[in-house]
């Protein structure tokens, strides 16, 4: 953009200029505050929150190169808890918004906020195809096996028999398997973590961050208020941490056969490949958002209409 | 009638009425004279060689106008038809003609009955017409379907071996045995149609070096081989015509050259990247998908992202997500994928993110007639989505409108920071016209921008903020699906609500919207009103109508919402009358709405089909009687 605030559209590439590297003023914590939060007390959100916000300042990019994107649900009422560039959409559809900016300015670390009924009941279709096509962004679910905003239904993620307001009789539906479904879809980093361990989340969405291609995190996330059955106890008797010197995170049907532990629930990187994401296949490295149109080859094209 | 046809043409002339046509601007050479001699039988001289052709050329024609006519192929799906209708419309404009085509095909893909008609004229033509001139019959069926659009002196080329019919009365029957012609000259059977082509050439009075060209250029990458024996078949049907049967009595004469053909996908396509769309995004869906085909296939030129993506819900929140950073971005559909598309567009609208969204109606609702015509979104379009939100619908009328108004799109999306819609529709979306080539240059307009951290709702007396795209440092931009107040937090506060309604909803008042144009004489009795894409068809009915001393005023709305302020007035105190696309007049209702007038007359059409000019002609006598 030029200094009169508008895109210069005859140029080739953005004028915008982009800071990588550390930021110059040292940000703290409260840097990246913005509203007062609203999520109960106790809610394992604040834990994902804290790990997010840790993250970024340890990572020292500057926050003005990340988007995160948020789904519908307490998850994403973040939007307004982080000042760090955001867009709040629709239920369901925060990965599409998510791979539409990157593929428009693949410089922005893209993010996608959601949860267990955002992404793995509204709009499982995105979350599979995005991982399928190994879009460079990164999504965490804050999956609470329940919806938490519309105050206690079921989710695609509670155990069979999870009485709720939309089950009281108990949920007949088997639940989806987030991990396993990620990997058999071909997402290149899939990991776990729980809200209540921030230092394992930190480095989680670091190693999520930094990985290249579609990379899960999802957070196993007590809600106090309407979730009564999967609290922090009932986690921390079942979570454990992979232990990194011997987990071989190549290993893809090890890391299948970890996703379906009926006793545990593995934390850590399950599973990591190298493969190009969507993007460097279609070689955007660039940001289009300021390319103007190529009259050339408008002119070129008029010519085999006659 | 001659003596064999060179098969080698001397400068691109092959006939006695071609080598006449060049004695027009060259003096008589001894190669003419010796050309004459070797071909027609003719001995001459220099001298007498104008005289000499003159007397040996037949002295009875065709009662065709090779300068106003309509020729149309039909047969069964899956046979070539639309590439052989394809070379033939362009072999009509480099003739120096100006055409329109028409084309139908059921949603499937082998069997069943396509056709493929092309109108041309020495000046431009905005419809297909009902009479057909020269009718390439490629089975029986394609006769008898056909038999009541021909008119009186037209010619049926046909091939008597496959059809049991007995010619009609007052109807041309060319025979062309097509499975003699390709023993005999050692062809593929799979060149049919450009024995076809090369017979309609010469029924019409084009020259066979134009369509020698089109062949050269479509079968370039197949080799000389593969263009050499197409060009021969081409020129066996030429032949088989000029020596058996009676022609027009001139070629087409030169009105302009340099016309492009475009469809309206085509023109919408280059409007795009003439307007420096930067992404466009799809899920495939007729008759929307040939933007995503032809914008995915010249990608290496402009060089646009294109996303074929899992589902129309998707789409429209790739683009979002596109624009929310400050790509120009684009999404193309059908009406059931725009209705997928519905939370999606006003998602765009709470977040003022710009992007353009065309929607190539068919016939609804449901799957519907997939192949066919109808207006029946308009309320779909006006409505989509739920609340109140700022609306901008364009409809367009003809290719040249499909590319201006995607340019007008792109440019009233950013400035005013909302979503534009463009309504298209099977007819205007798939139909080819001539029209003089785009201009590689056009009014971008992007709005305003801010490095300033002053939230990305900042407020204005305009109700446009200024943008600031993410990416920006020390700025952070939020955009909020959830109402919000100028950063984009989440604001459930009253006096914010309705300052951020009237602001999205203020915005619209920086828009101009033209008056649409008025045709016709303002004392006439009859006003008539179209929208979209019927502009074509009345503007033909308009012509008819004034052959036979009938006037009307005519105005055709292409800016739809919000509503030009002024259309009351233009429609004058007159007997009115309305003609869409539709069972229920959609857009009647709408005008209503916006004005009180009611109309006092309407014709409504929603069996799939085209409006034609006759037609429109007709109903428009009725009313003024
Ligand atoms: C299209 C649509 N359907 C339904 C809703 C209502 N809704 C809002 S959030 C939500 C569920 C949220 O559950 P989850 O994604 O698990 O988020 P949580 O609140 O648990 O973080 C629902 C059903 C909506 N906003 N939009
Ligand atoms: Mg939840």
């Amino acid at each position: 953009m030029s200094d009169d605030h508008t895109v210069q559209v005859s140029g080739d590439a953005s004028t915008h200029t982009y800071d990588e590297g550390c930021a110059e003023r040292k940000l703290t914590l409260k840097d990246l505050d913005a509203e007062k939060i609203t999520w109960c007390p106790g809610c394992g959100n604040f834990g994902i929150f804290i790990a997010i916000k840790k993250a970024i300042l340890n990572l020292g990019i500057d926050p003005s190169q990340f988007y995160f994107v948020y789904g519908i649900g307490c998850h994403g009422h973040m939007v307004n808890f982080l000042d760090v560039n955001g867009f709040e959409g629709l239920h369901g559809r925060a990965v599409p918004v998510a791979v539409g900016a990157k593929l428009a300015n693949s410089r922005l670390k893209t993010i996608v906020i959601t949860g267990d009924g955002d992404c793995l009941g509204e709009g499982l279709n995105h979350f599979v195809t995005a991982a399928r096509g190994n879009q460079d962004i990164t999504v965490v679910i804050h999956d609470n096996q329940v919806y938490g905003l519309t105050t206690g239904q079921t989710s695609p993620t509670s155990d069979k028999g999870f009485k709720s307001k939309s089950t009281p009789q108990g949920v007949i539906e088997r639940p989806v398997n987030p991990l396993a479904l990620a990997l058999t879809s071909g997402a290149t980093f899939v990991s776990a973590g729980f809200a209540g361990d921030i230092r394992q989340l930190q480095t989680l969405f670091e190693q999520a961050l930094t990985h290249t291609g579609f990379s899960l995190l999802n957070v196993y996330q007590p809600c106090h208020t309407y979730n009564k059955v999967n609290t922090y106890d009932w986690f921390r008797d079942r979570v454990y941490k992979l232990d990194e010197s011997t987990h071989d995170s190549s290993d893809f049907h090890n890391a299948v056969k970890l996703a379906y532990d009926p006793e545990k629930l593995a934390t850590g990187v399950l599973f990591q490949a190298e493969h190009p994401s969507y993007e460097q296949d279609a070689k955007l490295t660039e940001s289009i958002v300021g390319k103007g149109p190529n009259k050339e080859a408008l002119g070129r094209l008029l010519e085999n209409f006659k | 009638m001659h003596a064999t046809l060179p098969e080698h043409g001397l400068r691109g002339v092959y006939t006695l009425q071609g080598l006449l046509d060049l004695l027009d601007s060259e003096q008589p050479s001894q190669d003419m004279v010796d050309w004459v001699a070797k071909h027609f039988e003719i001995v001459t001289t220099t001298e007498n060689l104008k005289s000499d052709i003159e007397k040996a050329l037949p002295t009875e024609y065709l009662d065709i106008d090779p300068d106003d006519f309509q020729w149309k192929v039909a047969g069964e799906a899956g046979f070539g038809i639309m590439s052989t209708g394809l070379i033939f419309a362009k072999t009509c404009t480099r003739s120096g003609l100006h055409m329109f085509d028409y084309i139908e095909y059921p949603s499937l893909i082998r069997g069943g009955h396509n056709t493929y008609q092309v109108t041309a004229r020495k000046d431009r033509v905005y419809a297909q017409r009902t009479h057909v001139h020269v009718l390439l019959a490629l089975n029986e069926a394609a006769i008898i379907k056909h038999k009541e659009e021909l008119a009186p002196g037209a010619v049926v080329l046909y091939d008597e071996e496959n059809v049991s019919i007995e010619p009609y009365e007052g109807i041309n029957f060319y025979n062309i045995p097509f499975s003699k012609i390709i023993e005999a000259e050692g062809l593929s059977k799979v060149m049919k149609n450009n024995i076809g082509l090369g017979a309609s050439i010469a029924v019409l009075g084009m020259g066979i070096s134009t369509l020698y060209g089109l062949i050269e250029e479509m079968f370039h990458r197949k080799g000389p081989e593969v263009i050499q024996m197409n060009q021969k078949a081409a020129r066996a049907g030429y032949n088989h015509i000029m020596q058996n049967y009676r022609v027009v009595k001139h070629k087409p004469q030169v009105h302009s050259k340099d016309n492009i053909v475009v469809t309206g996908n085509d023109a919408i396509s280059l409007g795009a990247i003439a307007a420096g769309c930067q992404i466009y995004v799809a899920y495939p869906m007729t008759p929307a998908s040939a933007i995503l085909h032809y914008l995915a296939a010249t990608q290496k030129e402009h060089g646009m992202v294109i996303k074929h993506a899992e589902d129309e819900i998707s789409v429209v929140n790739m683009v979002v997500g596109a624009g929310s950073v400050g790509a120009r971005a684009m999404c193309g559909t059908s009406g059931g994928g725009f209705c997928l598309m519905t939370e999606g567009y006003g998602l765009a609208a709470m977040t003022e993110t710009p992007c353009v969204l065309v929607n190539a109606m068919r016939g609804a609702p449901a799957t519907g007639l997939p192949t066919w015509t109808e207006q029946a979104d308009l309320r779909m379009a006006l409505h989509a989505s739920h609340g109140d939100f700022p609306r901008v619908v364009f409809a367009v009328s003809d290719v040249d409108d499909c590319f201006d108004l995607t340019v007008e799109a792109f440019n009233v999306a950013e400035t005013l920071q909302t979503p534009v819609i463009i309504l298209t529709d099977k007819y205007l979306a798939e139909s080819k016209s001539s029209t003089a080539p785009f201009p590689t240059e056009v009014p971008i307009d992007r709005g305003e921008f801010s490095k300033e951290n002053i939230g990305r709702y900042n407020l204005t007396p305009t109700g446009v903020s200024k943008r600031v795209l993410p990416g920006t440092k020390g700025v952070t931009v939020r955009s909020n699906s959830d109402e919000h107040d100028e950063m984009g937090h989440s604001s459930e506060d009253i006096d914010n609500r309705k300052i951020m309604m009237k602001k999205r909803m203020d915005k619209l008042k920086q828009m101009d919207v033209p008056a649409p144009y008025v045709y016709g004489p303002d004392d006439a009795p009859l006003t008539v009103v179209t929208w979209g894409s019927t502009k074509g068809p009345m503007l033909e009915a308009i012509r008819l109508l004034k052959k036979e001393g009938v006037e009307i005023r005519y105005t055709n709305l292409t800016h739809i919402a919000p509503f030009p302020k002024d259309f009351k007035a233009i429609i004058k105190d007159r007997k009115t009358m309305i003609i869409e696309g539709n069972q229920s007049g959609q857009m009647e209702g709408y005008i209503k709405e916006m004005t009180g007038m009611s109309f006092d007359h309407t014709y409504r059409k929603y069996d799939g089909r085209p409006f034609y000019p006759e037609e429109l002609a007709a109903k428009i006598k009725e009313a003024l009687r």
